[in-house]
C-alpha cells in the first residue's frame, strides 16, 4: 500500500513539475516578447510623440466613464483628477450606482451641481436613472445617479450617457496621470485599423503622496503585504500583458484604465452582470460581435499609460479581490469556452485563450495542490530531496527570476521610482513575494476557480476599504498600514 | 518500497542544482545591473547638468546675435562624451524657432550632429551622399533599393530611425526638404509617422502637396502611413496654405475628398482670428460656393458647411440656407452646427425651424446653436419651446435649457415688471407641465440674482420671483418639491420659510401617486423618435 501511494505521489509530484515547465516555458516566451515590447515602446515614446496629438483636433473625443459605489473618500480626487486630464474634447459621466454613504452629495457640493432631467436614450438596456446632476460651469461633466445595480449596470449606464466615439472606464479610486489618456488614445489614431479597446498599466499608489486628484510623490508602503502587490503588479503589467499584445492576443484589460469603442460596446450588448470581471468580459464579447460582423480590428494594450490605484491593505481584503478576480476570470472563459483553440478569434482564441484557461485557471489549482503536496511528501513519504529541490527552482526561484525582471524592466523603460532604496526593496520583495505571498495567493485563486465551478454567485461591486487618497484639496499619504 | 534513484537519472540532480545556482546568479546580476545604473546615470546627469550650465553661455549668445555659427561651434566641439554632447544638442534644438532654424542648423552642420543623424536615418553610405550633395553641392545619387526591406519595417530596427528623422525634419527647409524625401522612401510605418509629423511641425509651403498625395495613398491603402497620422500634420497648415489643397477637391474618390475637405474646416477652425472671404483663393471660394453644396458625397457636403461658415459672406448664408434644407440628417446636423456663429443672425428663423427636425441630432444642434447666439438666440429658444407642439423638440430644448444655465439665468425675470416676466413664466410652466421641475425645484432653495434675461431692467424682487417660481411648482407637486419646502420651512431667515411653513402645516399639496423618478429622469429615453 504504501509502495503504490509512493508511487502515485511520485507520478503526481510529475505533474506538479511538468505544470510548472510549462507555465514557465510560457512565461519565458511572454517575458521575452514584453522585452521587446516595453523597450521599443519605452525608447519610442522618449521621442514624445503624443504632443502632436494633444492639441490636434483629429484626436477623437473621449467619454470618461466612472462609475461609483460607496466611494466618498476618493470620488472626489478621482473626478479632479480626470477634470484636468491632458486631453483636447471629453466628457466625464460619473454615474453613482445607488451609493449609500456620502459620494452624491460630496460631488453635489464639491462641484456646486444642480439636478436636472435630461434625456436618457437607452442605447443599452439600463431602465431609467433616479437623476441627472450638472453644473454649466463645469460642462464636460454629468453626475448620473442611478439605482443600484452593481458595476455592469452602472457602466452601462455611462454608456448611454456618453455621446463620444470612444469611452474610458475609469475606477472611482483610481488617480490616473496627466497624459496618460493622451497615449491611451495613440494607437486609436496611429492605427490602421479600427482600435476598439486600448488598455493601460495599473499600479498601486499606496505609500504615495497625493494631492488635489494628482500624484505628488511616487513612494512604496511600508507594509509586506502591499510590497509584494507593488512587485506583483509590475510583473503582470511588464511581463504578461505587453507579450500577448505583440502577438494579437489581448484577452485582459483593466477595467480602472481602459478605452473601449463606443459603437462596438453597444453592438457587443454592453456590459453583462453575469461574471464579476466585466471587464474581460466585455472584451471577450467585443471581439465576438467584430468577428461576427467580419470587421477588422485591433484590441491593443500600451504601456505607459498609467493609473494609480489603492490595494488591499489586510489580508482579508486581499483574499476576497483575488477570489473575485479568479472567478470572474473563470467565468468568462468558461462562458466563451467555444472561442478556445478557435482560430477564428486569430491569436486569442489559439494562444492567449488557452493558455489562461490552462495555465491561469486550472493551473493555479494544480499550483495550490502542489504547494501543499510537494512538501508533505517529502516529509511524510521520504520522496526525494531533488524532487523537492526543483519543484522549489521552478516554483520559487523562477518566480523570483521573473519578478526580478520586471522590476529592472520598470527601472529601464518607465522609471517611476525615482531613488535606489525604491528599486533595492522592490528587489527584495520579488524575493519575498514568492516566498509565502504568492503561495497565499495562489490558495485564494484556487479558491476563487472552485467557487466558480460550484456556481458560486458574487458580490455586484468589489469592495476595497480605502484610506483616502488625498481627500480633494489636501493632501494624504497612503501609509500606515495595519496589514 | 520504490527506489526513486532507480526511475531517476542520476545527473538529474546535479541538473537541479545547477538549475538553482543559476537562477541566484541572475538574480544577483540583476541587482548588481539596477546598481549600477543608477551610479551611471547620476553620473550622467551630473556632466549634463555641468555641460547645460558651461555652454548655456555661449549658445545664448549666439542666439542674441552676438556671435555668428562660425564662431561658436569651435566653442561647443569640446564636448565628447554622450553627456556633453546630449546637453549641446538639447540647448541647441530647445532654443529652435521659425527665425533662428537656418543659423542653427549651420551649427548642427558644423558639430557633426546632422551626420550622426543622417546616419541613424539612413545609413552610413547614404548618409555620406545626401551631406556631400547638401554641404559640397554634389548631385545626390538615386538612392539604391533598400535591403533587408522586411527586417527594416520591423520596430526593433526603425525606432532609431524614426527618432532621428523627427529631429532631421526640424532642420532648416533646405536641408529638411531632402531628409524627408529620403525619409518617406523608408519601409517603416513608424519612421513615415515621425517624418509626416515633421512635416506638419515644419508647415512648409511645398510639403502640403507631398502630404496631401500621401493622405490620398493611405485612404488608398497604398500607403503604410495611417489616414490619421497624415491628417494630424496637414491640419497643422495655416488657412494661407489652402490654395495648395483645391486641385485635390475634385478628386473622384469621395472619402478622400472628404478627407480633403474636413482637414481644410480643421484649418479655418484653428485660425487665431476670425476669418473673412479675402482670407481664402479665389478658387476655393468657388469650389464650396458652387460645388459644395451639390457634391454626390454626404460626407463633402456635410464638412462643407462647417468650411461656408468661415466665410462670413451673405453667398456663404446662402449655401448654408440650402444645406439646412439637405435631405440627409448628417448635412443637416452639420449645417446647423456650422451656423453657431453671430454673422448668420439671418439664419436664426431657418435654424429655429431644424429645432421641429425629425432627427434627434439636428435638433439638439440646433438648441446647442441657438444658445451660442447670445441673448437674442436665448429668447428665440424660449419662444421655439414655447411655441412647439413637439414633444421631442421640447425635451430637447428642456435639456439645452437646463444645462446652458438658461434656465437659471431666467429665474430673476420671474420678478422683474419688464416685459420679459411673461415669458419667463410661461416657460417655466410648461417645464412644470412636462415634469422638468427637478432644477426648478433646486433653484427654488436658493438666492435669486440678477437677471441677464432680456434687455429690460434687472430684477427688482427677488423674493417675488421665488413666491412665482413656488406658485408655479405647485401646479404638479413632486416629492422633490415636498422635501425643498420642508428645506424652506427649517430655514428660518429664509423669506419663504413662512410660507413654506404654512403649505405643509395646511396640507393643501399633495403629491401624486405616480413615482417622481419616472417623470424627472426619463425625458425622450424611449420616446425619442431617432
Amino acid at each position: 500500500m504504501h509502495e503504490f501511494l509512493s508511487r502515485v505521489v511520485y507520478y503526481a509530484d510529475w505533474v506538479f513539475i511538468g505544470y510548472f515547465i510549462a507555465a514557465n516555458l510560457g512565461y519565458t516566451c511572454l517575458m521575452a516578447l514584453s522585452l521587446y515590447s516595453v523597450s521599443l515602446h519605452a525608447k519610442y515614446a522618449s521621442r514624445k510623440p503624443y504632443k502632436d496629438l494633444a492639441d490636434s483636433p483629429v484626436t477623437p473625443p473621449v467619454a470618461i466613464v466612472i462609475a461609483a459605489y460607496n466611494e466618498e473618500k476618493t470620488i472626489l480626487d478621482t473626478v479632479l483628477c480626470v477634470l484636468g486630464l491632458n486631453y483636447l474634447e471629453k466628457e466625464i459621466i460619473v454615474v453613482d450606482d445607488g451609493s449609500t454613504d456620502g459620494t452624491l452629495d460630496r460631488l453635489i457640493e464639491r462641484f456646486r451641481l444642480k439636478r436636472m432631467d435630461l434625456i436618457y436614450r437607452e442605447d443599452i438596456k439600463t431602465g431609467a436613472p433616479v437623476a441627472f446632476y450638472h453644473n454649466p460651469t463645469f460642462p464636460q461633466l454629468t453626475v448620473v445617479a442611478a439605482e443600484h445595480g452593481g458595476k455592469p449596470h452602472a457602466l452601462n449606464t455611462g454608456i448611454n450617457m456618453a455621446r463620444s466615439p470612444y469611452f474610458c472606464t475609469v475606477d472611482a479610486d483610481c488617480v490616473i496621470e496627466k497624459d496618460a489618456l493622451l497615449r491611451l488614445m495613440a494607437p486609436v489614431v496611429h492605427s490602421s485599423e479600427k482600435v476598439i479597446v486600448s488598455g493601460g498599466i495599473v499600479r498601486i499608489a499606496n505609500g504615495c503622496v497625493l494631492s488635489d486628484g494628482r500624484l505628488q510623490r511616487v513612494d512604496l508602503p511600508r507594509s509586506w503585504l502591499e510590497l509584494c502587490q507593488v512587485v506583483e503588479y509590475i510583473r503582470t503589467f511588464m511581463f504578461g500583458r505587453p507579450g500577448w499584445n505583440m502577438l494579437n492576443g489581448t484577452f485582459i484589460a483593466s477595467g480602472a484604465f481602459c478605452v473601449l469603442h463606443r459603437a462596438s460596446a453597444i453592438g457587443s450588448g454592453g456590459f453583462r452582470d453575469d461574471t464579476v470581471t466585466e471587464d474581460i468580459d466585455m472584451i471577450a464579447a467585443m471581439r465576438r460581435y467584430l468577428v461576427a460582423q467580419k470587421e477588422t480590428f485591433r484590441v491593443v494594450f500600451t504601456s505607459d499609460p498609467i493609473c494609480w490605484t489603492e490595494a488591499p491593505r489586510s489580508l482579508r481584503m486581499l483574499a476576497r479581490q483575488r477570489r473575485r478576480w479568479q472567478l470572474g476570470m473563470t467565468q468568462t472563459l468558461w462562458a466563451n469556452r467555444d472561442m478556445i483553440f478557435n482560430p477564428k478569434y486569430g491569436a486569442t482564441g489559439v494562444l492567449s485563450m488557452p493558455f489562461h484557461f490552462f495555465i491561469e485557471v486550472i493551473g493555479c489549482v494544480v499550483e495550490a495542490l502542489g504547494t501543499i503536496l510537494v512538501p508533505l511528501c517529502l516529509l511524510v513519504l521520504h520522496t526525494p530531496f531533488w524532487i523537492f529541490l526543483l519543484f522549489l527552482v521552478l516554483s520559487i526561484g523562477y518566480g523570483t527570476l521573473l519578478s526580478m525582471g520586471s522590476v529592472v524592466m520598470e527601472e529601464i523603460t518607465q522609471g517611476r521610482y525615482p531613488k535606489l532604496r525604491h528599486v533595492m526593496t522592490l528587489m527584495l520583495y520579488s524575493v519575498i513575494e514568492n516566498v509565502g505571498y504568492r503561495q497565499i495567493v495562489t490558495f485564494f485563486r484556487a479558491a476563487g476557480v472552485l467557487q466558480a465551478f460550484r456556481g458560486r454567485r458574487w458580490n455586484r461591486w468589489e469592495f476595497v476599504e480605502h484610506h483616502g487618497m488625498g481627500a480633494a484639496g489636501g493632501t494624504t499619504e497612503l501609509t500606515g498600514s495595519k496589514a | 518500497m520504490l527506489n526513486f534513484q532507480t526511475l531517476v537519472p542520476e545527473h538529474l540532480v546535479r541538473v537541479v542544482l545547477w538549475l538553482a545556482a543559476i537562477v541566484l546568479a541572475i538574480d544577483l546580476v540583476m541587482v548588481l545591473y539596477i546598481f549600477l545604473r543608477r551610479m551611471a546615470r547620476r553620473r550622467y546627469f551630473d556632466v549634463k547638468d555641468a555641460a547645460t550650465k558651461k555652454y548655456s553661455e555661449p549658445v545664448g549668445r549666439f542666439l542674441a546675435g552676438e556671435i555668428d555659427a562660425e564662431q561658436l561651434a569651435p566653442l561647443l566641439r569640446n564636448g565628447r562624451s554622450r553627456a556633453v554632447r546630449d546637453a549641446i544638442q538639447g540647448l541647441l534644438m530647445g532654443s529652435l524657432t521659425e527665425s533662428n532654424r537656418p543659423s542653427l542648423a549651420a551649427v548642427l552642420l558644423k558639430l557633426g550632429i546632422v551626420d550622426r543623424w543622417a546616419a541613424d536615418a539612413f545609413g552610413k553610405r547614404r548618409a555620406r551622399e545626401i551631406m556631400r550633395h547638401l554641404v559640397d553641392l554634389e548631385p545626390l545619387p538615386p538612392a539604391r533599393k533598400p535591403r533587408f526591406e522586411r527586417i527594416r519595417q520591423r520596430r526593433l530596427f526603425c525606432v532609431a530611425r524614426a527618432a532621428a528623422v523627427a529631429q532631421l525634419g526640424q532642420l532648416d527647409p533646405q536641408y529638411a526638404q531632402v531628409f524627408m524625401n529620403e525619409a518617406m522612401r523608408d519601409p517603416s510605418s513608424y519612421v513615415g509617422r515621425a517624418n509626416v509629423s515633421a512635416m506638419g511641425r515644419n508647415r512648409e509651403a511645398f510639403q502640403v502637396t507631398v502630404l496631401l498625395e500621401l493622405l490620398r495613398q493611405s485612404t488608398g491603402g497604398v500607403s503604410h502611413i495611417p489616414v490619421l497620422s497624415v491628417k494630424t500634420a496637414l491640419v497643422r497648415y495655416p488657412v494661407a496654405q489652402l490654395e495648395h489643397f483645391v486641385p485635390f477637391l475634385a478628386d473622384p474618390d469621395a472619402r478622400f475628398r472628404f478627407l480633403v475637405v474636413d482637414s481644410i474646416r480643421e484649418i479655418c477652425d484653428a485660425a487665431p482670428a476670425p476669418l473673412s472671404v479675402s482670407d481664402f483663393p479665389e478658387t476655393l471660394l468657388r469650389w464650396f460656393l458652387n460645388h459644395a453644396p451639390l457634391d454626390g458625397s454626404i460626407d463633402v457636403r456635410a464638412r462643407s458647411a462647417r468650411v461656408l461658415r468661415h466665410f462670413h459672406d451673405p453667398r456663404a448664408t446662402a449655401a448654408l440656407r440650402a444645406l439646412l434644407l439637405d435631405p440627409d440628417e448628417f448635412v443637416r446636423l452639420h449645417t446647423v452646427r456650422a451656423c453657431a456663429d453671430r454673422y448668420y443672425t439671418e439664419l436664426l428663423q431657418d435654424i429655429v425651424r431644424r429645432m421641429t427636425d425629425d432627427r434627434w441630432r439636428v435638433r439638439e444642434a440646433s438648441v446647442k446653436t441657438l444658445a451660442a447666439f447670445g441673448m437674442t438666440g436665448r429668447q428665440q429658444l424660449a419662444q421655439g419651446f414655447l411655441d412647439t407642439s413637439d414633444r421631442y423638440a421640447s425635451e430637447q430644448i428642456a435639456e439645452e435649457m437646463q444645462r446652458g444655465g438658461i434656465v437659471a439665468e431666467m429665474l430673476p425675470a420671474l420678478g422683474s415688471a419688464n416685459g420679459n416676466m411673461p415669458q419667463a413664466s410661461n416657460v417655466f410652466f410648461k417645464l412644470v407641465r412636462m415634469g422638468k421641475t427637478s432644477l426648478l425645484t433646486d433653484l427654488l432653495t436658493q438666492e435669486t440674482r440678477m437677471s441677464r434675461w432680456g434687455d429690460g431692467a434687472p430684477a427688482s424682487d427677488p423674493k417675488r420671483a421665488r413666491e412665482r417660481l413656488l406658485d408655479i411648482l405647485l401646479v404638479a407637486p413632486t416629492a422633490h418639491l415636498m422635501d425643498a419646502m420642508r428645506t424652506l420651512a427649517d430655514r428660518k431667515t429664509d423669506e419663504l420659510s413662512a410660507r413654506a411653513r404654512s403649505l405643509l402645516q395646511s396640507g393643501s399639496v399633495h403629491v401624486p401617486i405616480a413615482p417622481e423618478r419616472s417623470n424627472a429622469a426619463t425625458a425622450g429615453g424611449k420616446r425619442s423618435r431617432a
